[in-house]
């Protein structure tokens, strides 16, 4: 158990007829939609939507919703470092699972049915805050300004070096190498704070940066007058910040998760373990090569459009790389979705006792878990390439409608690069459900 | 001098197997069913002789692989062994060093001694993707796809 990072059994591989069909399906809705797509911009992001209801809006907005929302993240923070500093360093310990699964994987769900939600219950936003009451100073100003060309670099940065200590790191479901991560975390999280400001989480929190990114698939959004409104989704992504880095976060959200199932393939392996390699070094450099490939392939191939439509490709894969975003939901739906569920409810049974001592803090100890799903290998198989394909399809037309509008003069078919390396992802994501 | 951990397991079924049968039996007394009547009859005899030593001699159907381990490398017939749903498989490990051989995603370890063969016997009851590991010298033995 601990030599891995969470998790049993893995789902089957899907059958080989699936994965075809799918990628001929992600090929052809591909060049349908560049074919037969709007010719001119139809998306109006942040603009777009239709507002709630004031009462809601205002709810949700108000003083006591943050500070309820804050309160739960401390208190959830703090019940989670007990386990984590005082619980015994065992398989029953809930701390990997909360780490890995209910945080890492649970974002996902959560950030699509409510929004950035990781922005509202941050400890250590909160902990920031709490950091200048107590000394009365404005928690929006630090000490030096941020230059706008940092964007989500740091982000990236950080997710990098997260998607490291979840599948690479050895040891990595121990709590001596979790607890060492996060000290480091915390510690250049508040630090960053305090010398930028609050903003420094915008900017370089990997759980912010997820959580806000996937959140613009939400059926959620807030309107340019700060309303709260229900919008097509598309247009939600549609509205996703230009920044700096951008490009880089999406990299590494999908080359990480294309890592982690490439990884778990038996070649892989047997690779490592016969080749003289040290294992954190092979799993070091796939990690990064995975990252690198996804960066790479899509600033490429979006240059390659650029200079098609007859403009100059620089800087803009990040007025791209929102596109990607619903692709990567899709692979970590299609990769972890009954991780999520099966690993969930058994980190829910642990969390009531993080100390080991036979206790039931939270009433779940006794609850069974339901395996229903895991004996379902036909359905799983067809939620994973339904969620890649739905993905594809999503990406497919959020790029379209970026390039029609940043080149409203070219031709369609200048999209075929980056529509080439989309379908190279999707088509790569069936072939790790397949062989991995 | 092999450990069976496992080996009680097969036995497990077959009592099972038998109660079943005895219990039909027993509610079918006097009914006069041919097809229910039949059945004992002809399952009876072959199962009841080979309940005392289903420990020693398992079932023919138990899926068998062998694994041996030399200075940190695995030498398997395959990477990869598929087994159905429900099948008894029947492992056999020899490792060089002292070790514990783990079926990742179930509760089934064993104890290996240096140079002697382990054999662990189980049954896995969901479908899925299951690693079979070393503890001690972190090496991944196979893969098992239950179907």
């Amino acid at each position: 158990m601990l030599a891995h990072g969470v998790g049993g059994r893995q789902d089957l591989p899907i059958p080989f007829g699936l994965a075809v069909a799918g990628a001929a399906a992600a090929l052809v809705v591909s060049f349908l939609v560049l074919l037969m797509a709007w010719r001119r911009s139809r998306f109006q992001g942040d603009r777009s939507g239709r507002p709630l209801p004031l009462a809601v809006s205002r709810a949700a907005d108000s003083a006591w919703m943050r500070w309820t929302l804050r309160v739960l993240g401390l208190v959830a923070a703090a019940y989670l470092t007990v386990g984590a500093v005082a619980g015994p360093d065992l398989a029953t310990n809930p701390t990997a699972g909360v780490v890995y699964v209910l945080l890492w994987i649970g974002i996902v769900p959560l950030s699509l049915l409510f929004g950035p939600f990781w922005r509202l219950v941050n400890p250590l936003r909160t902990l920031h805050l709490l950091l200048c009451r107590a000394v009365r100073l404005d928690p929006a100003v630090g000490m030096r300004a941020l230059p706008a060309r940092v964007g989500l670099w740091p982000a990236a940065a950080w997710l990098v070096a997260f998607t490291w200590l979840e599948l690479v790191a050895p040891d990595r479901a121990t709590l001596p190498v979790i607890r060492a991560w996060f000290a480091m975390f915390v510690a250049v999280m508040v630090l960053g704070a305090v010398v930028f400001g609050a903003r420094w989480f915008d900017h370089a929190d990997p759980f912010e940066a997820y959580s806000s990114l996937v959140a613009r698939l939400s059926w959620l959004g807030r309107r340019t007058d700060g309303r709260l409104v229900a919008r097509n989704p598309l247009e939600n992504l549609d509205g996703t910040p230009v920044r700096p880095g951008l490009t880089a976060t999406v990299a590494a959200l999908l080359g990480s998760t294309m890592f982690d199932s490439a990884s778990a393939s038996p070649a892989w392996d047997r690779w490592v373990q016969e080749s003289a390699v040290p294992s954190t070094l092979a799993g070091t450099v796939g990690l990064f090569t995975a990252i690198l490939l996804v960066y790479l392939t899509f600033t490429v191939a979006v240059r390659w459009v650029a200079s098609l439509a007859g403009s100059e490709g620089r800087g803009l894969a990040d007025h791209f790389a929102h596109s990607v975003v619903p692709i990567v939901v899709g692979y970590v739906i299609a990769h972890y979705f009954t991780l999520f569920v099966l690993e969930g409810q058994r980190t829910l049974v642990l969390l009531s006792d993080p100390l080991g001592t036979g206790a039931d803090w939270l009433g779940t100890a006794g609850m069974t878990e339901n395996r229903w799903i895991a004996g379902q290998p036909t359905l799983v198989a067809s939620i994973q390439v339904g969620a890649i394909i739905v993905g594809h399809v999503l990406g497919i037309v959020a790029a379209h409608d970026r390039a029609v509008r940043l080149f409203p003069l070219a031709r369609p078919d200048c999209q075929v690069p980056l529509l080439v390396v989309m379908v190279g992802y999707t088509v790569g994501g069936l072939l790790l459900l397949f062989a991995a | 001098m092999p450990t069976t951990r496992a080996g009680r397991h097969p036995a497990a079924p077959a009592t099972l197997a038998v109660m079943l049968v005895l219990t039909a039996c027993g509610a079918d007394d006097g009914q006069g069913d041919a097809g229910a009547a039949d059945m004992p009859v002809t399952t009876a005899p072959s199962a009841l002789p080979d309940t005392p030593d289903a420990a020693a001699t398992p079932p023919a159907a138990a899926h068998e692989i062998e694994v041996a381990i030399t200075d940190g490398s695995v030498d398997t017939a395959e990477d990869s062994v598929e087994v159905a749903l429900g099948e008894a498989v029947r492992l056999t490990v020899t490792s060089d060093i002292d070790d514990e051989v783990h079926v990742h995603g179930v509760e089934q370890t064993a104890e290996l001694s240096a140079g002697s063969p382990t054999t662990l016997e189980f049954t896995l009851a969901e479908p899925g993707v299951y690693e079979v590991e070393t503890h001690e010298s972190g090496l991944l033995l196979f893969q098992l796809i239950v179907r």
